[in-house]
């Protein structure tokens, strides 16, 4: 039957609109310029046809063709002379320490061929203890960093070494002569040698110069030399309540390990806090839910790290914090009969932080001399009463020991504005700058950037340009520190050391040879450093090896102990200072507030530039590449703002201008449940990092403000709505469990009362005749077979999972694992092998929402609390024994071995991703793109730079497009610790291979080893009563296992929902 | 410490062996001479010039001239220091010092021999050195002769097909003219290409077996070309300096991992660092047909002073680049002290015969087929070592209805893909 229907080709010709009827039936509406292209005169001159053409063609097909199959000629260079340590193929490691300013740690250094390629922790260390954090393993890739400079520089202009040095010394001769000031401004400087070496300086310039004519007499130099310390986050109003109420302007070492009950004030001390690495070992050491556990509770502003993983947390507004600290010191006098009363009470209190402010008293009380009081306020009346709580409490000598003083913070706020007044006043003649850039970190309230101008020299030694060496008129780069030797002393007795593990890459020189040479002395820093600790340190005893000199040992442990004066220091408490701070104590204020924090990955931006930490993901948003406003989503969704909370590709973010004093920014919201409601908190560290040439976010240090001289780290702000929107990557854009067993949690009371079935039950399922049975008696397929020779697997113990992410940057340096930027992130392309869940708790009752069938308003499962108790869980690959992946893979690229891995053989894959689709954990990910060399990331992927390119694993293939990739359990590692086993006639030993996360882990959460080994600590882990699989119903016996996090709070949160 | 132990063993067999030669055959000739001198003194001593000790040749004459005999060089060459202490002979006293105070090996050899050695240098006569031009034209030309056959059987083709078109010709004509003498019109000129077609064309069956044949015949040539892309067997690059494996590791003897030591150690065998050839030719300055040539490119490459012996200071040293052999794909791991010191294999096993290689050439097809052979066949050593001792338990009580004793790489996972990959 034939159809009448009529089509058209649009609403034009419905229309017959005159100008489509006129061209409607031509193939082309518009002209195409056939006749003027034929026209052309030139075109009969040309001798190319287009047969001649084909012809081309063709043979440039065949003989490219043809060419391809040739034998490619591969050069091999060996050494000339091999240096004797060198053996092509074999790491080295070298033991060094990073300290930045901010972040210290001893570390390990893994070089192979010369080249550093990874960074580890090094277990001699008692400050860091063999943890690293994710800012400590990433700074392998700032060394390879292009930016850096490549030689001195005086006012833009390049210069070599030795006009450089001419002029600098004739600057000193000057002042030296005629008198004047010469300043160094750095950071904390824990560098023994370095601050004995600014002494030395010192006393140089400013004794009497040697008289040319002999008859004339030797006048005293007028000169004046001093040395400025100052911290980005300051820790200065410690050190002086310290001062005020125990006489000791220090910070004191403290032991998480030791403590029974940690209340922590805003401290985010897992990651951020004085010495984060060994605090946060400490702190999961005292955690052991089989052993004992502590209580932890903490009172802050933004959700943070730390906060994120105690037992109880509070929200206060930081303008609280002084009043939460002066309730809990009244509550915990009250107990104790003190009396004494400071009035302070909470403006809103949302969150009952007065209850919990009771309880944690109470504990404290309880475990008397074994509590532990902490804050993070520059406020130094707050300060004073966390001493006076402390020594009420009889923690100063057990958990607090101000005999072994922490070095990592030592600067001042009052010396640094000090120095600005001096700079202001034209005063300062010659200024140094090292370790720090001032001109970012300094809030712009103090104007060191105007000070700067009205500095007659500035010398800058910075590593890569930074806002203080811009506007420095001499530029004297420095090496990396993986270049330099140094000496480190964190705190008490030891002293770590920094050596060379690469020849400098460009043509730097580390500040304390500059200052040497200009000193006129023939040494070097390194002869500085051995003469002095050859004579002064004491080797970490090891009679088994004999070395030629205390050197030589201590540089191959990187750890040993110098002496320390015979006088013990006795803290003497001084009552009145803490009552008298806490009648100064200042009153919370109301309205709107901001707090500004420090993230774990950017830190306080000194590695802003580092693509690796830009793509960290955010422990608690899971935000990459971009600064942001944390707000409480119940703000976000008030009548004032109206705000989206919902995140992904699809979902930009609404924006708002927060205004502090004159300073205003424009950033993107992000929903943070746990925020202040009432406060918003900004991220310090940005501003100074690029993606591409996008400069990220804002220098929020500038907007820092300060009262009775301290930098403050919150101000009353005003926050309004701006009509723009912009684009948030975040890798996780779910945030509960939904009613599931996935992340599994449990009370510290119930743990102990209870047994298994209660809090970690068995997964049954129903067979064929309607029996219950436990997952492992229901299988598809036949076993593997995994009990004959290895069985490698991983435990992870969610207890002590504190969620920093440095497993997250180990892996990506050990397994060159590409960076996909920001734009790729939000399409859900992230590559990282391993990524840390977050999830949030729920308000919303599984048993009346739960349930997809149930048609119960299923969606307010979706919604976390308004302040949630939160979980981290690290996933990666769980090589399945009974793999999903491997059964629907075309080309058998995923296989399984009989030792225990999921393999993945990427020159087999031909890309089809079934098996990313079947896999239950969405573990695997695709190569979208040829990321070592597409030019979308020429910017972001430091193995397109050639520099960069170096810091690649040469024992791990890099991928390809089209290719799946996953974690492959650290493969290389255990295949080179089986090798040196065979090698040795051994059997593999417990511990000895670890993958880069568990060895990364500060907490030691991630443990691996052989599951078959009978004595292995992952197998005893495997065993236990809190172990368990993740999505153990859907059958796929995994070699991953989970510990049940157990939680020290009585009440049980709804924390599956 | 075995190699250690095991050279000494070796050092010693040979020393003694030599020893006992010498001493059944006292007294000694100058041809025994050359022998002894070999043996002992080449370490240190050249016939012309100065290596370590001094030009050897006249030594006899600078000594008899103070003291009118042999003596005092032969109780010196037995024992320096000795000689030193008992005659005070100020010339002695001054060589010492003039050779960097380096001890002179005490010689156990008797009085005859060190004649015989004193005999063989005085009436040394430096090679004329024609034979060096020879030698290599020699090995080009055979090269060049050791060409493939596929020439010839082309040549041969061709000749076969210019006679077979003459005598077609020839045929043809003779078919003519008899036709003609027959009174026959001529054969129509056609020619050889269309009546080729046209049998063809006539004899459809003959036809459809040939294109079958030469579609098969294509279809295989083509499968071995494909398999062949990437597989660079027989690969024998140029090498910028002609290194002879046959003179060091055969008629040397020069144990394999003297140069190459991190096989044993790493996963790269490791083409010697300039500094171990320097070992020997520090001394061994020159060759026979191209070897001081070649020799010269490591000095060049080092900085080595030949002449004045000694190390030139602040010279640019510049790498040579060699030309690799044997490339493994990026996406494949190797190791080669798994293979050496654990599976305990000869480096001849995927090398070949590299001891008789003049130039190296790519003796196994290290294709992953190769491989995998290889796992599947040979057996794991797994006696005295620790690490195989659970592991072979278990294996012997998996495999117990097969009786299996002893393993091959694929039991213990050797064909599982990680173990290469990753």
């Amino acid at each position: 039957m034939s159809n009448n229907k009529v089509y058209w080709r649009g609403t034009e010709e419905l229309e017959k609109d005159p100008a489509f009827v006129k061209n409607a039936d031509k193939e082309f509406s518009e002209e195409l310029p056939i006749d003027k292209f034929l026209s052309n005169k030139d075109l009969d001159s040309t001798n190319t046809s287009r047969r001649d053409f084909l012809k081309f063609m063709g043979f440039g097909i065949t003989a490219a063709t043809l060419a391809a199959c040739e034998t490619p000629v591969v050069k091999s260079m060996p050494y000339v002379v091999k240096p004797d340590e060198v053996m092509p193929g074999i790491a080295n490691y070298y033991a060094s320490t990073h300290f930045d300013g901010y972040d210290y740690a001893s570390i390990l250094v893994k070089t192979r061929e010369g080249r550093p390629i990874h960074i580890e922790g090094n277990k001699l260390s008692k400050t860091a203890q063999g943890g690293v954090s994710a800012r400590v393993n990433s700074s392998i890739l700032s060394l390879y960093n292009k930016r850096r400079f490549t030689g001195p520089m005086k006012e833009g202009q390049s210069m070599d070494w030795a006009t450089m040095d001419g002029e600098i010394a004739g600057l000193l001769n000057n002042v030296k002569n005629s008198g004047g000031n010469v300043r160094f401004l750095s950071s904390t400087m824990i560098s023994p040698s370095s601050m004995s070496l600014i002494g030395e300086f010192k006393t140089w310039m400013e004794s009497a110069n040697v008289p040319l004519d002999a008859t004339e007499e030797a006048a005293p130099s007028s000169a004046s030399v001093n040395h400025v310390m100052y911290d980005a986050v300051s820790s200065a109003a410690m050190i002086e309540a310290n001062k005020n109420t125990h006489g000791i302007a220090a910070i004191p070492s403290y032991h998480f390990e030791k403590a029974k009950v940690i209340v922590s004030f805003g401290a985010d001390f897992l990651i951020n806090w004085i010495n984060p690495i060994g605090f946060a070992r400490d702190y999961a050491n005292g955690r052991n839910p089989e052993g004992g556990m502590s209580k932890h509770y903490q009172f802050e502003t933004v959700m943070s790290t730390t906060g994120s993983n105690a037992d109880i947390r509070g929200a206060i507004k930081p303008s609280e914090q002084g009043a939460a600290v002066a309730m809990l010191g009244n509550a915990i006098a009250g107990m104790m009969g003190n009396g004494g009363s400071i009035t302070a009470s909470l403006v809103n209190d949302d969150n009952q932080v007065e209850s919990k402010l009771k309880d944690a008293a109470s504990k404290l009380v309880a475990a008397k001399g074994s509590g532990l009081v902490i804050s993070d306020s520059n406020d130094p009346n707050v300060q004073a009463i966390v001493n006076g709580i402390n020594e009420m409490l009889g923690n100063i000598g057990s958990t607090i020991d101000f005999s072994n003083t922490m070095n990592l913070r030592k600067g001042s706020d009052t010396e640094v504005a000090a120095l600005i007044g001096e700079m202001n006043a034209g005063a300062v003649d010659l200024l140094f700058v090292m370790d720090a850039d001032p001109a970012y970190t300094l809030p712009s309230a103090w104007g060191f950037s105007d000070a700067m101008a009205k500095v007659k020299n500035v010398v800058s030694f910075a590593e890569k340009p930074d806002a203080t060496s811009q506007s420095a008129k001499y530029i004297c780069p420095v090496h990396h520190f993986l270049e330099s030797w140094n000496d480190a002393n964190p705190f008490g007795n030891e002293v770590t050391f920094a050596q060379p593990t690469i020849n400098p890459i460009n043509n730097t020189r580390q500040w304390q040879d500059s200052v040497l040479t200009w000193m006129g002395s023939a040494d070097t820093y390194y002869d500085v450093l051995k003469r002095r600790w050859d004579a002064e340190v004491t080797a970490t005893d090891d009679p088994s090896v004999i070395f030629a000199s205390k050197w030589n040992k201590v540089i191959q442990d990187g750890v040993g102990s110098m002496p320390m004066p015979e006088m013990a220091i006795v803290p003497v408490f001084n009552a009145e200072a803490v009552s008298s701070a806490a009648s100064a104590l200042s009153k919370p204020i109301d309205g709107w507030e901001v707090a500004f924090y420090v993230k774990a990955g950017i830190g306080i931006g000194s590695n802003a530039d580092n693509p690796w930490l830009q793509e960290l993901p955010d422990p608690v948003t899971k935000v990459v590449w971009d600064q942001y406003v944390a707000m409480n989503p119940a703000d976000m969704m008030s009548d004032a703002f109206q705000l989206n909370t919902l995140m992904g590709e699809q979902q930009r973010a609404g924006m708002v201008r927060v205004t502090v004093n004159d300073a205003s920014v424009e950033l993107p919201v992000v929903s943070v449940p746990g925020q202040k409601r009432g406060t918003i908190g900004v991220a310090l560290g940005y501003g100074k990092g690029y993606e591409g040439d996008r400069l990220i976010g804002e220098n929020a240090f500038a907007m820092l403000p300060v009262t009775q001289g301290y930098i403050r780290y919150s101000a009353p702000a005003t926050v309004e709505k701006i009509e723009r929107r912009y684009n948030i990557a975040s890798t996780q854009t779910q945030h509960t469990m939904m009613g599931r067993k996935i992340l599994n949690e449990t009370t510290f009371s119930e743990f102990k009362s209870e047994g298994r079935e209660h809090w970690n039950p068995v997964e049954m399922l129903n067979d064929a005749y309607g029996n219950k049975v436990t997952m492992d008696k229901l299988d598809l397929w036949a076993e593997h077979d995994i009990d004959l020779g290895h069985r490698w697997g991983l435990s992870i113990d969610l207890s002590t999972c504190i969620g920093c992410g440095a497993c997250v940057t180990a892996c990506h340096s050990e397994n060159n694992v590409p960076i996909v930027g920001k734009d790729e992130v939000n399409r859900t392309r992230s590559m990282s092998w391993i990524r840390i869940d977050r999830y949030y708790s729920s308000d919303a009752d599984p048993e009346i929402h739960g349930g997809i069938d149930q048609d119960k308003d299923y969606q307010a499962m979706e919604i976390p609390s308004e302040y949630p108790e939160v979980g981290y869980m690290p996933v990666m690959c769980q090589h399945c024994n009974h793999a999903p992946c491997e059964t629907v893979c075309p080309v058998a690229a995923t296989t399984h071995s009989d030792e225990g891995y999921n393999q993945m053989t990427y020159n087999r894959c031909i890309g089809t991703r079934y098996c990313a689709n079947n896999c239950p954990y969405k573990v695997r990910r695709f190569n979208w793109f040829n990321y070592i060399g597409d030019s979308k990331f020429a910017d972001l992927n430091p193995s397109q730079d050639n520099l960069a390119r170096m810091v690649l694993n040469p024992d791990v293939v890099v991928r390809s497009r089209g290719v799946m990739e996953k974690c492959s359990l650290c493969v290389q590692r255990v295949q080179a610790g089986k090798l040196d086993a065979k090698k040795a006639g051994t059997p593999v030993k417990d511990g000895s291979i670890q993958t880069a996360c568990s060895s990364a882990c500060p907490t030691n959460a991630i443990a691996f080893g052989d599951i078959n080994d009978k004595g292995s600590n992952v197998r005893s882990q495997a065993m236990n009563d809190r172990a368990y699989h993740l999505l153990e119903e859907v059958g796929v016996k995994p070699n991953v296992w989970y510990q049940t996090k157990v939680r020290n709070s009585e009440h049980n949160a709804d924390h599956t929902a | 410490m075995r190699n250690t132990w095991v050279s000494l063993t070796r050092n010693f067999l040979f020393v003694t062996g030599v020893m006992s030669l010498l001493l059944m055959s006292s007294p000694a000739s100058a041809q025994e001479g050359e022998a002894i001198f070999k043996a002992n003194c080449t370490a240190c001593h050249k016939i012309d010039k100065k290596l370590v000790g001094p030009a050897l040749q006249g030594a006899r004459a600078r000594w008899a001239e103070r003291t009118g005999s042999d003596d005092a060089i032969i109780a010196w060459v037995k024992n320096s220091q000795g000689y030193m202490k008992s005659a005070n002979d100020a010339y002695a006293n001054k060589l010492f010092d003039d050779y960097n105070k380096s001890v002179m090996t005490p010689m156990a050899i008797s009085t005859e021999e060190v004649v015989a050695v004193l005999d063989y240098v005085d009436n040394w006569q430096p090679e004329v050195p024609v034979a060096q031009a020879g030698g290599e034209a020699g090995a080009a030309g055979a090269e060049d002769s050791a060409g493939d056959p596929t020439l010839w059987l082309i040549l041969v083709a061709v000749v076969l097909f210019v006679v077979f078109r003459v005598l077609w010709g020839v045929n043809k004509n003779l078919e003519s003219l008899n036709r003609q003498n027959e009174g026959d019109a001529p054969v129509p000129s056609t020619d050889m290409f269309g009546e080729f077609i046209g049998f063809f064309t006539r004899n459809l069956a003959i036809t459809a077996v040939l294109f079958l044949v030469l579609g098969a015949y294509i279809c295989v040539l083509g499968w071995d070309y494909v398999s062949g892309v990437g597989v660079y067997q027989g690969y024998q690059p140029k090498q910028p300096i002609w290194f002879s494996h046959k003179i060091h590791a055969g008629q040397n003897g020069i144990n394999c991992v003297y140069c190459h030591n991190s096989a044993e150690k790493g996963k790269a065998a490791g083409i010697p660092s300039l500094n171990i050839c320097m070992n020997c030719h520090m001394g061994v300055q020159e060759g026979k047909v191209s070897g001081t040539k070649e020799i010269a490119k490591i000095y060049t490459a080092i900085g080595w002073d030949a002449d004045k012996n000694r190390y030139i200071e602040g010279y640019e040293q510049k790498p040579i680049e060699w030309v690799r052999i044997h490339n493994l794909q990026d996406f494949v791991y190797f190791n080669h002290s798994q293979h050496v010191v654990v599976g305990k294999q000869e480096c001849q096993t995927c090398h070949g015969p590299i001891e008789e290689m003049d130039e190296v050439y790519q003796y196994s097809e290290l294709t992953m087929g190769w491989c995998i052979t290889c796992h599947r066949e040979t057996s794991v050593t797994m006696d005295g070592n620790g690490y195989y001792e659970s592991i072979h338990e278990d294996l012997v009580e998996k495999y117990k209805g097969e009786g299996l004793e002893t393993f091959t790489v694929e039991h213990i996972g050797g064909l599982e893909c990680v173990k290469c990959h990753y």
